[in-house]
């Protein structure tokens, strides 16, 4: 069920106070694992069956890898976790991908292969478990954690609801341990909670569905429409996909905070940043980290020379764009942020990079706002081929934006989409100033942040009641 | 104490929907561009903004005549050939920009084809039956001097008036039809007029209005309930492929009757053979619609088939392309000077 739906909002209403009337570590999870393979079956009951098998697999697999005596073992259990679960993965999502590549790239050659084209469906979120068991594979090989000896703890951690759809991906270190001592939430908790679901879900459904519904009718049809509307969909589609995946996180973490759960924070106002680097430590940091701790730093990371450090970056950021899909034009999208950081890394030429903006008075401000605006302009570029649905599209609706035509009501275009580009820089700012994702409830009138929140929420509610809302962006990876 | 809380929430809420408000205005979040005179009824505001996100996407204006398309005046220039268009949502077409709809098409087909300047007016508008397009044409469309006025109507269109919107009623009055505005008395028009600069202006207001309406109409055990709820399908002229037997009732008669003397044409979107059942010998030239459109189903082309919202609404890029161009093959023959 999707987060922004009036469904979600009454199993909310129903689960949490069963899981506060529950006492006891062993009802509140086996209630949780209730839920979640509930949650889960809601969108296809089929696939609760891999969910299943994905879980047995890893834990039983953690479990002998820990008892192994020799690294022989501990490594060939490590390869068939990944066996399983990127064979589990790259069936149902690249199995055509890679097929119709082949023929593809036979085609050239002008040989013509008689394959294999199966109607595979993509199970919801197989990207983002699967990522987050293999993490726990790999941490206990590598030492980090014990496995843990529940079976019912471990599958809570798999399938719990508020993070197995659309992350963050977790890792075991940081969440096994609260889902084996389950708690009540604090009523810090609650408040915080409270906040982030209601923000998450203003910002997902009022502006990341609003800005989105544009997007979809200019992307399905770009030869209707002029280069300003289509540079005007394109900057939306920005939008939407941050308000979108923000605003989903901040659900996933409102969710867990009322669970009593803490999940990492995935978002960390990324438009923001001034160079290539801070953003991809701003931007879905959940999948970021996992990159570099299981991929990068496992391929050598900067241990092996400045070329070997350039060329795992890139391959790290190859697989992390066809990480989102089965299609070219996200391994294009990598591969642009790959060659951005390699660029900017031989700028650095091995300075660190600036994380966060320091004032240092109106020269260091122009100077940080230029470097932004670039940033945020490389980081757009990027996003034609994440949105284009294939290669020839995004090429096509690069020549009708070089073709400079305005349309019929360009002010009106520029207008639009300043208010949703004003709206989430001003929630960002205002988040970055005061470092804190639940900045309205910083307010010290508490009365006057209740009405604002309030008031979000019932903006929210109505519109979500009016218009049909939109599947959160990332369900497709 | 207390009530000084109270205030605060009270202004943290009301600034949240000011603020809101603010933004759906300049992000054209819903804006209205509606309002109900007491002369017609439920009409267009001039000059206003119009953004429409559903089957397809319409970004546009009212103009300050008080319909859509191009501003032509009144008062109909010498040399020029006026087509007037009456219809419901698939005339006005809030489904993709002007310059696709089927108005321009016809507009452009035809001065291709004639000596004469041609000018082609919008007057449809969403949710009419054939009852409102008779009115709207009466009192507003007429003004415009049209030489040919086509209502774009389907089978469905027939029958009593069951929009909830106040507006003038046709009525039978010893055989002879007249138009009732017995509507600006009523609750529901007095209660419009109350609220008029919100209900007009506000896109927070229209907002709550449409879930309202939502409401009203059941819609929110399918809403709320989601897969949990198997609604009652409701006839669907885009999705259905099933085309129910017309009656028409005595005022349709009538209005057929008066409209049967002046330059008029029909033109059906679809059922064309429960029209022709339920009118049997028209009175005034009909132009069937359903039969290209099918065609160009038949071809591999879906006329109301929209990829970005994945579902079948009105009529897409190309089914206003036929439509328009088989409007101007049946108008053509009427223009004195075509080529």
């Amino acid at each position: 069920m999707l987060f922004n739906s009036f469904v979600f909002l009454l199993f909310l209403a129903f689960i949490l106070p069963c899981f506060y009337a529950l006492r006891g570590q062993r009802y509140k999870s086996s209630f949780l694992l209730v839920v979640s393979y509930c949650f889960y079956a809601y969108w296809d009951w089929r696939f609760c069956g891999l969910l299943a098998v994905s879980t047995i697999c890893d834990f039983l697999i953690g479990r002998h890898m820990h008892a192994a005596k020799g690294h022989r073992e501990k490594r060939a259990l490590l390869f068939l976790s990944l066996l399983i679960n990127l064979g589990i993965l790259a069936f149902f999502k690249y199995f055509n991908f890679f097929i119709e590549s082949f023929e593809a790239a036979f085609g050239v050659f002008g040989w013509q292969l008689d394959t294999l084209h199966l109607n595979v469906i993509l199970p919801v979120g197989i990207s983002f478990y699967t990522f987050q068991t293999l993490s726990y594979t790999f941490d206990i090989y590598r030492g980090r954690i014990k496995p843990t000896n529940s079976i019912r703890d471990f599958a809570v951690f798999v399938a719990f609801f508020p993070q197995l759809v659309a992350g963050p991906i977790e890792r075991a270190a940081n969440l096994l341990p609260q889902l084996s001592s389950l708690k009540a939430p604090s009523s810090q908790q609650v408040k915080e909670g409270v906040v982030l679901v209601i923000t998450g879900l203003f910002l997902k459904v009022m502006v990341g569905d609003a800005s989105g519904r544009i997007v979809d009718h200019v992307f399905a049809q770009p030869d209707y429409y002029s280069s300003l509307e289509l540079v005007c969909a394109l900057v939306l589609f920005s939008v939407q996909i941050y308000a979108d995946f923000c605003g989903y996180s901040n659900i996933a973490r409102g969710t867990g905070k009322l669970l009593g759960v803490e999940l990492m924070q995935n978002f960390a106002q990324p438009y923001l940043s001034s160079n290539i680097t801070e953003f991809w430590r701003r931007w879905h940091i959940s999948l970021s980290s996992w990159l570099k701790d299981y991929l990068y730093i496992a391929l050598g990371g900067n241990r092996r020379g400045v070329t070997r450090t350039y060329i795992n970056l890139m391959l790290t950021m190859l697989l992390g764009g066809l990480w989102h899909g089965a299609n070219w034009t996200f391994v294009i999208w990598g591969a642009l942020h790959g060659g951005y950081l390699v660029i900017h890394k031989l700028l650095l030429q091995g300075r660190k990079p600036t994380l966060r903006f320091e004032y240092l008075g109106p020269t260091s401000l122009l100077s940080y706002l230029g470097k932004a605006l670039c940033t945020y302009l490389l980081v757009l570029f990027a996003w034609l081929f994440f949105r284009a649905a294939n290669w020839s599209d995004a090429l096509h609706i690069m020549d009708l934006i070089g073709e400079l035509t305005l349309g019929d009501y360009p002010t009106r275009f520029i207008s639009i989409t300043a208010a949703y580009i004003g709206l989430v820089l001003a929630i960002d700012i205002t988040r970055e100033r005061l470092d804190t994702e639940e900045f309205v409830w910083k307010l010290r009138n508490k009365a006057l942040a209740s009405g604002i929140l309030a008031g979000m929420i019932m903006t929210t509610l109505v519109y979500m009641f009016v218009q049909k809302p939109l599947p959160f962006v990332y369900f497709q990876f | 104490m207390k009530s000084s809380r109270t205030g605060w929430f009270l202004i943290g809420l009301i600034s949240v929907f000011s603020s809101a408000e603010i933004f759906f205005q300049i992000a054209e979040v819903d804006l209205p561009y509606h309002q109900i005179s007491p002369e017609l009824g439920k009409t267009l505001q001039p000059s206003s903004r119009v953004i429409m996100l559903k089957d397809g996407f319409y970004l546009g204006e009212v103009n300050q005549h008080g319909y859509l398309g191009p501003p032509y005046t009144p008062h109909r220039a010498a040399n020029t050939y006026r087509v007037a268009l009456v219809g419901d949502s698939y005339t006005e077409g809030l489904h993709l920009f002007e310059k696709y709809h089927f108005r321009t098409v016809l507009e452009r087909e035809l001065a291709d084809r004639t000596a004469m300047d041609v000018e082609v007016l919008n007057f449809g508008m969403g949710g009419f039956n054939f009852h409102d397009m008779y009115i709207y044409f009466r009192l507003f469309a007429e003004r415009f001097e049209p030489d040919l006025t086509i209502f774009v109507l389907s089978p469905d269109d027939f029958g009593e008036r069951t929009s909830v919107v106040p507006g003038p009623r046709p009525e039978l009055i010893d055989g002879e039809l007249e138009i009732s505005h017995a509507f600006v008395n009523e609750a529901p028009f007095r209660s419009y007029q109350m609220f008029q600069l919100l209900i007009d202006n506000s896109a927070f207001v229209k907002l709550t209005s449409n879930a309202w309406k939502q409401y009203v109409r059941g819609e929110a055990p399918r809403i709320v309930f989601d897969k949990f709820f198997k609604a009652f399908r409701r006839h669907d002229r885009n999705d259905a492929n099933t085309c129910e037997p017309v009656i028409l009732g005595e005022i349709d008669r009538a209005i057929f009757s008066e409209l049967a003397g002046e330059a008029t044409m029909l033109a059906v979107i679809d059922c064309f053979s429960s029209y022709e059942a339920a009118v049997g010998s028209s009175p005034f030239p009909v132009v069937d619609l359903s039969s290209p459109l099918n065609e160009l189903g038949q071809s591999g082309t879906d006329p109301r088939y929209w990829s970005a919202t994945d579902q079948r609404g009105h009529w897409n890029h190309a089914g206003q392309q036929v439509v328009g161009k088989t409007l101007a093959d049946a108008v053509i023959a009427k223009i004195p000077t075509a080529k």
